[in-house]
């Protein structure tokens, strides 16, 4: 075991249907078998990886190397899509390794007490991700006046038309705020808990606008439609805005430890 | 890229398997594994905050610019930050749509504010609008590629151009130079002309009126 490391996915509460059905198939981070390292009632999913790819400064450079990254970001998500469709799972930052599988019961003892609470809070619930863009092309907002088409003065023209284009991004804006708000009161009895995280700057192929909210809600396992349901309705008719809902997903964004919980973190209500 | 709704709380898990060929969501994937989740300190210290999005974003566009297209990721052709096509072609459009508009209303005024002397025949008229439809396909660009200049150079040879229209016969071998021919709005104010009150959408007759004359000028 010199030259491997253990990287660990996620943490959970052991049991043979996990074992058996959900870890036998799956293939982790470089293509390794993952296993669980058991430590009194907790177990982490953990694969053994190459130290040439995982070492500190070769992460540090494949971090910088997309298609790694992507691909070593859809290993640890598989992995913990799968843990979390037999139990409740931690899913752990990408990238948590350790020098071996000891190291990794040493981790789970220290931690036994937070590790336990968060998976007690977690427990049957679901995460969903909403995401709101505001749309201010034309035609996402109300179309122009009939008179500006027949404006003869091209510079009055051209001011006119800046001028919607500023109102319909302001529309869009205004509509989306309303939107965020919306949802807001609608997950409000149905989410048990709100996070609110970085609008996306990355525009995926067919989406358009700008992201102006990006938030998961931690929702029971047995609302998760009903909560899905209401967002999208929250939003309909509501002019130059999509909200996107994406999840269900692993509780990633509330797998918080508490003391160091960033300010952006979850909020319980 | 909503994924379709899961079978619902009724199967044993609302959780849908991971599907190893859907690309649609990694922006949420990288996020969620790089941002979110459990931080604990393991024993290869690696700080995941120094990965800021931005550098991976520019990785991006070295890295992989066609698998990411091909799973759906295109952003930063759209990103000022890191296109200088980022306006899209679709705005390049409505550029030179409104580019051409302005410039036709522009040569309007010139022309209604004008005074020109008298030459060029109104007989000349008809021959002439297939030059401005002509124009009309070529002067943007131009325009465009040179700012504000060519209407001062259109001013400029307007005198040349007249001295060649009165020399020349009205016909179809009419080169190049006659395609900045202003005459055709001294005739416009001279005798009512339908086309003077052109609006876009009037289009096709002036089409129609073009066929009629291609029958004329070959008789």
């Amino acid at each position: 075991m010199e030259d491997q490391l253990s990287y660990v996915y996620g943490v959970v509460r052991p049991s043979p249907a996990v074992e058996g059905d959900a870890l036998a198939a799956v293939r982790g981070v470089a293509g390794a078998p993952v296993t669980l390292v058991r430590h009194g009632d907790l177990a982490a999913a953990v694969s053994p990886v190459p130290r040439s790819d995982f070492s500190e400064a070769a992460l540090r450079a494949h971090l910088e190397d997309l298609e790694w990254l992507e691909a070593v970001a859809r290993a640890h998500h598989q992995v913990v899509e799968t843990l979390g469709a037999h139990t409740t799972v931690l899913p752990l930052r990408l990238a948590t390794v350790y020098l071996d599988d000891a190291r990794v019961r040493d981790m789970l003892d220290e931690r036994q007490r937070t590790l336990t609470g968060l998976l007690d809070r977690l427990a049957d619930h679901v995460e969903w991700g909403v995401k709101v863009y505001a749309d201010a092309s034309p035609g996402a907002t109300a179309p122009p006046p009939a008179g500006a088409a027949r404006e003869t003065d091209p510079g009055r023209a051209y001011l006119r038309q800046r001028r919607q284009q500023r109102h319909a991004r302001e529309d869009a804006w205004s509509s989306a705020a309303d939107a965020v708000r919306r949802i807001q009161e609608g997950a409000g009895d149905l989410a048990v808990a709100h996070a609110r995280h970085r609008p996306q700057q990355g525009r995926l192929a067919g989406g358009s606008g700008e992201n102006i909210a990006n938030d998961a809600y931690l929702v029971p396992r047995e609302r998760a439609e009903e909560f899905r349901e209401r967002i999208l309705r929250a939003a309909e008719g509501l002019a130059g805005v999509r909200v996107e809902v994406t999840g269900p997903w692993v509780p990633y964004s509330f797998a918080q430890v508490p003391q160091n919980a960033d300010p952006q973190g979850a909020t319980q209500p | 890229m909503t994924e379709p709704p899961s079978a619902g709380p009724s199967a044993a898990r609302t959780l849908q398997p991971y599907g190893q060929g859907s690309g649609a969501n990694l922006a949420d994937i990288l996020e969620r594994v790089l941002d979110k989740g459990i931080v604990i300190v393991g024993d290869i210290k690696i700080d995941l905050l120094d990965i800021e999005l931005l550098t991976i974003r520019l990785r991006l566009l070295v890295a992989s610019v066609d698998k990411a297209k091909e799973i759906g990721i295109d952003w930063w052709e759209r990103d000022p930050a890191l296109s200088s096509r980022a306006d899209g072609t679709r705005d390049l459009k409505e550029q030179n749509a409104r580019l051409r508009e302005e410039i036709e209303q522009l040569r309007k005024q010139m022309a209604e504010s004008q005074e020109l002397p008298e030459a060029g025949a109104g007989s000349r008229r008809r021959p002439r609008d297939r030059d401005v439809e002509r124009e009309r396909e070529r002067e943007p660009v131009r325009e465009r590629a040179l700012g504000r200049e060519p209407v001062r150079e259109r001013e400029r040879e307007r005198e040349p151009d007249r001295e060649r229209e009165r020399e020349r016969e009205p016909g179809r071998e009419r080169g190049q130079e006659r395609e900045r021919e202003p005459g055709r709005q001294r005739d416009r104010e001279r005798e009512p002309d339908p086309d003077r009150e052109r609006e876009p959408g009037t289009e096709p007759r002036r089409r129609k009126r073009r066929i009629a004359e291609d029958d004329d000028g070959r008789s």
